[in-house]
Formats: C-alpha cells, sequence, structure tokens
C-alpha cells in the first residue's frame, strides 16, 4: 500500500517510494541520507502538528509533517 | 606554512579535532560579507607549522541553501593546500557521498575516519587499506575526542602537502559522463576560472541545478544557457526524472558500493538502548517534562551558584576598592578614574565567575551528550509558531537569569535569520537585574499581580515581535529537518577546551567594552554632565513619555548594567521613595522603557560578536523603537480610561 510518511505510526517501517517534493526537499532529503529504496522506520510519530522522529539506515531524523507529507512510501501489507 | 582545511559533515567530530590540537590562539574570523565565521588557528604540531581553518559542517557541496555553501565558497576562492575530510565511521556510507564531491575538486586530500569507536559499536567494520586504495588518498583512524590518531594525521597531511597528490574521480554511468564532458568542453577558460572550480565540477554542479553555478554561468557566458539547457534535457529524458535527481541518485549509488566493497555490517540482535531511551525522551508528554525539568534545573544551577558566590566575590572587591581609596585623595580625577575602572572590572567578574562558567559547562555537556537536538525537536511546533526553530528555546530560557549567556548560546542555531530573530527576541526578555527593577517599583509600589502581568505582557510582546521579525525575514524551505545523533558520552577534556574556548570570548570581547563604557560614566559624573544629559534626553523623557526629567541619566547607567538603574534612580530623584516623585503611571511607564530599551553593554558586545556589528545596531534600533512604542502605548492607555 502507498501511502505519505506522515500517515504512519508509531514503530511502522516502510520503503521510501519516491520523494513528490521540488529541487529543495529532494536535496535536503539526500543530504541527510535519505533517498528513494530506503528503508525507513517510524521511532515517534508527530503529535499536535509537531515533528515525527524517523531512523533511515542508522541515522535518525526529525522531520517537520509538512515535509513528511511529501515522502511517499510503501508498507508492507 | 600549509593551509589546511577541515571538511566534514555536522556532527562528524570536527570540532573535537580542532579543539584538540588548536591551542588558545584559535580566532574566530568572518568571512567577507556574511555573518558566518569559521575557526582558524596556527597551530604547531610535530614541530611543522599548519594554519588550520574549520569550515562550517556541510553535508554536501551542493545545497539548496545558500548559507549551507559558505564552506564550499571557502574551498573554490581560497584553495587550500590540504582538505582534511572527516567521516563520521558510523555512518560511513552517507559520509562517503560527500568524499565523492571533494574529490572532483582536485585539491590533495586526506580522510580521517573519525569515530571508529561508534562504528565498532554499530557492528560497522571498516577494511582501513582498502578504502585508501579505493580512494587513492591516505585514510587515518582517529578517535578525536580522546586525541588518539591525531599526531599520524597531520604527519600524513604535511606528506600529502609536499606531494601534492590528488586522489581518485569517480566516473558516472557512460551517458551521464559523456554530457559531462560536452558541457566541460563548451565552457571557455574565464568561466571556470570564475567559479573557481573544475569543468568537471562545474558541469556536475549544472547537472544539479545548482543554482550559484546556475546564475554564474548567466552572468559571464549567457549565450551558452541554451546548449547546456539542451545537454541537461538529454539526461533527464534519458532517466525519466530531473538531472540533479539522476546526478544524486548515480552519487548515492557509487558511494553504497564503495561503502559495500570497504565495509562488513554484523547485524545487531538487540535493539538499540539507546533507540529506547528516546522513547522517554522524546514523549509527547513525558519529554516535555524532562524538558522543563532540565531547563529549569540548568536555570536554578547557574544561578543559584551565581547568587551564592557573586555576593561574598563582590564584597571582597569592594573592600579592596575601599582600601585602595584610603590611598587617593577622595573626589580627585584620578579616584573616579580608579574606581570607573574598578567597576568595569568587578562587573565584569561578577558575571564571568559565578554565572557564565557554570552556564557554558551546563550547555556543553547537553550539547555533547546530544540532548540539544532532542530539546528543538520537542519544542519544534510550538516555537514554529513565531516562526523559529526550536532550539532557541534555550536562550529564551536562559535570557530570565542573563542575556550575556543567552546570546552566546545564539551559536547552537546554525542560520544566520534564525540567530537574528532570536537575539534579539532574547534582549527582550528581562534578565535577573531587570526583574529587580521591576519587583522593586512595580511589584512594591503597584502591587505583584502587576508585576506578573507585566511578565506575561512581555511574553506577548515577544510573541508578537517575532511574529512580525519572521514575516521580514521569510524562511525560504517549507520544515523541520534535522538530523538527531545518537548520544554520546561527553569527555572532561574536550568539555574543558569547549568551556574555555567560550569564556575567552567574552573576556576578549564583552568585558573590555564594560570597562570602558564604566569609565566613561565615571568622568561623565566628574565632570559633572549628567545635568546635560538630562537636557538631551528631555525631548523623549519628559516630552514623549511623560517622566521626570531627572530619571534620564539613569537610563543612561542602565546600559552600562540594568540593576544601576536603580541605584540611581535613587540617587536621581534624591529619595528611595518613588511614590513621592513619581505617579504608578509614571511608574508603569519608566519600568516597561527600561524592561525593553537598549540591552546592557556585555550583552551589546556579544551580540556583536555572535551576530556582527549591523546585528548589534539593529537590535539597538529595534529594542529602543520598541521600548518607546510601548511605554508610550502605557502613557496613553490610562489616560483614555
Amino acid at each position: 500500500m502507498i501511502t505519505t510518511l506522515d500517515h504512519l505510526k508509531d514503530g511502522d517501517i516502510a520503503t521510501i517510494h519516491e520523494i513528490l517534493g521540488g529541487h529543495g526537499i529532494r536535496h535536503r532529503l539526500n543530504n541527510l541520507g535519505i533517498h528513494p529504496k530506503d528503508q525507513v522506520e517510524v521511532i515517534r510519530s508527530g503529535y499536535l502538528g509537531g515533528p515525527m522522529f524517523i531512523k533511515v539506515h542508522d541515522i535518525q531524523v526529525g522531520i517537520g509533517q509538512g515535509m513528511a507529507k511529501k515522502i511517499e512510501v510503501e508498507v508492507a501489507p | 606554512m600549509i593551509r589546511v582545511a577541515l571538511v566534514g559533515q555536522p556532527n562528524c567530530g570536527k570540532s573535537a579535532l580542532f579543539n584538540s590540537v588548536a591551542g588558545y590562539k584559535a580566532m574566530v574570523s568572518n568571512f567577507p560579507g556574511t555573518t558566518i565565521e569559521y575557526l582558524s588557528s596556527q597551530v604547531l604540531i610535530n614541530g611543522d607549522r599548519f594554519d588550520l581553518i574549520d569550515l562550517p559542517g556541510i553535508y554536501s557541496l551542493s545545497s539548496p541553501e545558500s548559507e549551507e555553501l559558505i564552506s564550499r565558497r571557502y574551498l573554490l576562492r581560497e584553495h587550500p593546500d590540504v582538505i582534511i575530510n572527516i567521516m563520521d565511521a558510523s555512518v560511513l556510507s552517507r559520509s562517503l557521498e560527500l568524499t565523492l564531491e571533494l574529490l572532483d575538486l582536485q585539491i590533495p586530500m586526506v580522510v580521517c575516519l573519525n569515530m571508529m569507536d561508534e562504528a565498532q559499536k554499530k557492528g560497522i567494520q571498516i577494511d582501513v587499506d582498502h578504502l585508501s586504495q579505493e580512494l587513492e588518498v591516505p585514510v587515518i583512524p582517529t578517535i578525536a575526542i580522546r586525541g588518539s590518531g591525531v599526531t599520524e594525521l597531520f604527519k600524513t597531511t604535511l606528506d600529502i602537502a609536499h606531494s601534492m597528490s590528488h586522489g581518485k574521480i569517480f566516473s558516472f554511468s557512460q551517458d551521464i559522463e559523456d554530457v559531462v564532458s560536452k558541457i566541460g568542453s563548451l565552457a571557455h577558460e574565464a568561466l571556470v576560472k570564475n567559479t573557481g572550480s573544475s569543468r568537471r565540477f562545474l558541469s556536475l554542479k549544472f547537472l544539479e541545478q545548482d543554482k550559484e553555478f546556475e546564475d554564474q554561468i548567466f552572468k559571464s557566458a549567457p549565450a551558452l544557457m541554451p546548449a547546456l539547457k539542451k545537454l541537461r534535457k538529454e539526461i533527464s529524458d534519458c532517466r525519466g526524472k530531473p538531472a540533479d535527481m539522476a546526478i544524486l541518485s548515480e552519487r548515492h549509488a557509487l558511494a553504497m558500493n564503495l561503502f559495500e566493497h570497504v565495509a562488513k555490517v554484523r547485524p545487531r540482535k538487540k535493539r538499540s538502548v539507546r533507540i529506547q531511551i528516546d522513547k522517554y525522551i522524546l514523549h509527547p508528554v513525558l519529554g516535555y517534562v524532562l524538558l522543563a525539568g532540565i531547563l529549569f534545573g540548568l536555570f536554578t544551577l547557574v544561578f543559584g551558584f551565581g547568587k551564592e558566590v557573586e555576593a561574598p566575590l563582590l564584597a571582597q572587591f569592594e573592600r579592596w576598592a575601599l582600601y585602595l581609596n584610603q590611598h587617593v585623595e577622595k573626589g580627585s580625577l584620578f579616584s573616579f578614574i580608579m574606581n570607573g575602572l574598578i567597576q568595569g572590572f568587578t562587573g565584569g567578574i561578577g558575571i564571568v565567575l559565578p554565572y557564565l562558567i557554570p552556564f557554558i559547562i551546563g550547555l556543553s555537556l547537553l550539547e555533547d551528550i546530544g540532548y540539544l537536538p532532542r530539546a528543538a525537536f520537542l519544542m519544534d511546533a510550538i516555537m514554529h509558531r513565531i516562526g523559529l526553530h526550536g532550539k532557541s528555546v534555550i536562550p529564551f530560557v536562559l535570557s530570565y537569569g542573563c542575556n550575556v549567556p543567552a546570546i552566546m548560546a545564539i551559536r547552537i542555531l546554525e542560520k544566520p535569520r534564525d540567530r537574528y530573530i532570536t537575539a534579539i527576541l532574547a534582549t527582550l526578555i528581562p534578565c535577573a537585574a531587570r526583574t529587580t527593577i521591576i519587583f522593586a517599583i512595580i511589584g512594591f509600589y503597584l502591587g505583584p499581580l502587576y508585576a506578573l502581568s507585566l511578565y506575561l505582557f512581555n511574553i506577548l510582546v515577544i510573541a508578537v515581535a517575532g511574529k512580525i521579525l519572521s514575516m521580514l525575514m521569510p524562511e525560504p524551505s517549507p520544515g523541520l529537518v534535522l538530523e538527531i545523533p545518537s548520544y554520546r558520552l561527553p569527555t572532561l577534556s574536550a568539555l574543558c577546551k569547549k568551556t574555555w574556548f567560550r569564556l575567552r570570548e567574552f573576556i576578549v570581547i564583552a568585558w573590555p567594552l564594560l570597562i570602558v563604557g564604566s569609565l566613561i560614566l565615571s568622568l561623565l559624573e566628574y565632570f559633572k554632565l549628567s545635568g546635560f544629559i538630562n537636557d538631551l534626553l528631555s525631548p523623549l523623557i519628559s516630552s514623549v513619555l511623560g517622566l521626570p526629567e531627572a530619571v534620564g541619566i539613569t537610563l543612561i547607567f542602565g546600559i552600562l548594567r540594568k540593576e544601576l538603574t536603580l541605584v540611581m534612580l535613587v540617587q536621581a530623584l534624591g529619595t528611595s521613595d518613588f511614590s513621592v516623585v513619581m505617579t504608578h503611571a509614571q511608574m508603569l511607564v519608566f519600568t516597561v522603557f527600561s524592561l525593553f530599551y537598549v540591552p546592557c553593554l556585555a550583552t551589546l558586545g556579544m551580540l556583536r560578536s555572535v551576530i556582527g556589528t549591523r546585528g548589534m545596531v539593529l537590535t539597538l534600533i529595534f529594542t529602543t523603537g520598541l521600548a518607546i512604542l510601548i511605554a508610550l502605548f502605557f502613557r496613553i492607555v490610562p489616560v483614555i480610561f
């Protein structure tokens, strides 16, 4: 099933399908080591519009929900 | 002397390496035209001299944000003799992407493979020799925070500087390489020279749609643009995605490939304990309780300790001053000069020893452990409402104690814009000295409820001012993306070095200002110029704000140190019962004005060092303007009702 990252819950694991944002977002995520086909784990989802805490490879990243909406992920059924 | 630039991704231990070799001669220097500074230091290692430049951490040489390009600009314009590329071995595959870009620059390079201990903990085994063969540059494993491997690193750096050997350039797929060389051959000599890079680097950056390179090509060779764009389109057509994506994923693939060649990862069975800790630390309820506790703890520690130490310390200096005064003629010019100097000097001691030292140690500890980015994460949603970053909460909280360490803490923010806004807002927060003014005037004469309301009003003003400032300086990026590094155990030596570096900044920058300022005020007193100053300020003080003319001089003293306002007020008004000379409405206007106007001299000194002279002047104008506006508001409102 394909959804966006902001919909995932605590402990969910998914594969990044596509990054929907423009040039700026692609570069920022790439710089942090987040690419399509990478596996992403949600350690803590966002509350009250706050950011979510994710792990990609061994890198932990805090990411705002606005950004998370632009990351399309594939969740294993 | 060999110029060596330290380049690495954020949190790779670059500063730890720099601090471990840089003596106390390290200087904060500014890049021309920007407010971002870098540290440079001349060091002597194994008898050889190096000019060491600690560049701001960067994830890659192509960032959509121009502030993050500072380090690239330095490399392209200044061409250091050697680059030391510091890699965090525990995130090797990502670090390799920056390394691949650096190799394209064709500057002699040494790789410093740092945090080998962390990598081992994560189960990553790196074949150092193999990595060195692949990159064709020397690779030295280090644990910079403990200083291990550092001597060998600089020995190798020296060798590389003499041999001038470059590393290997990694090739992309044939179709991309073809376009790269076509673009390279189209670019003429002057254009390549203007960018300070190589043909290959220029081509790649153009394909990555790098704004700075596009602008430069447009400026020096606009005629080339259509042909270049056509070539770029060739790639996007063929790959079915934008050219920049094609380059990024090729580089990622190269790095991953390299990583698989040189490193082995033993899968760990158990989930990392650190992730479990984060479940609590970032918990939506517990996390905030803990954050409040830590901030409150830091606050009480710093100011509780400070209060205990400051009083006896100042009393001791008072005794010495009295003793000295016995030996000079009372009321002579010399005694005024001497007392002015003593006051400025003890003023500095009164801030440095009791407050700054515990604060710097506390903040460095939180920073080294890795708590600061987590605090930023927790506060992000709230701070975002006033257009700021979550990290801004730390300077804000500290400001209630003293603005000086708060301004110093602004360095934890990376972007100049965030630094500007946070700095201006932090100076509006009532520090301990201004709190005494609020209590002694408003709390005493108008009642504690008024004092409390004034605090709430202050927060409201800050929120509104933040909103306005962030509208004036809009943020280009859509939201937070912040790497949250693993927890690390701080080491004593790194802590001491950091504390010293930060302390030195205050001693060199703010303290002299305090001494000179206090000397000038002393001379004003000697030459009996306070009447003159009052006359000068009278249009503002009595006409606009409707206050007794005599309070003008107290506000000038308040710039030196805020608590002097109160002391001087007693002297200027000739009574310690303010209600005899001022109405309650006047007291409110006076307190509000002294709450918001110009921060004290020591704060101004720190402001200048952190956000530059322009930022300091901007803060001066902004706070004074705001103070007049708000005081005027408080003067007019009671009249209406």
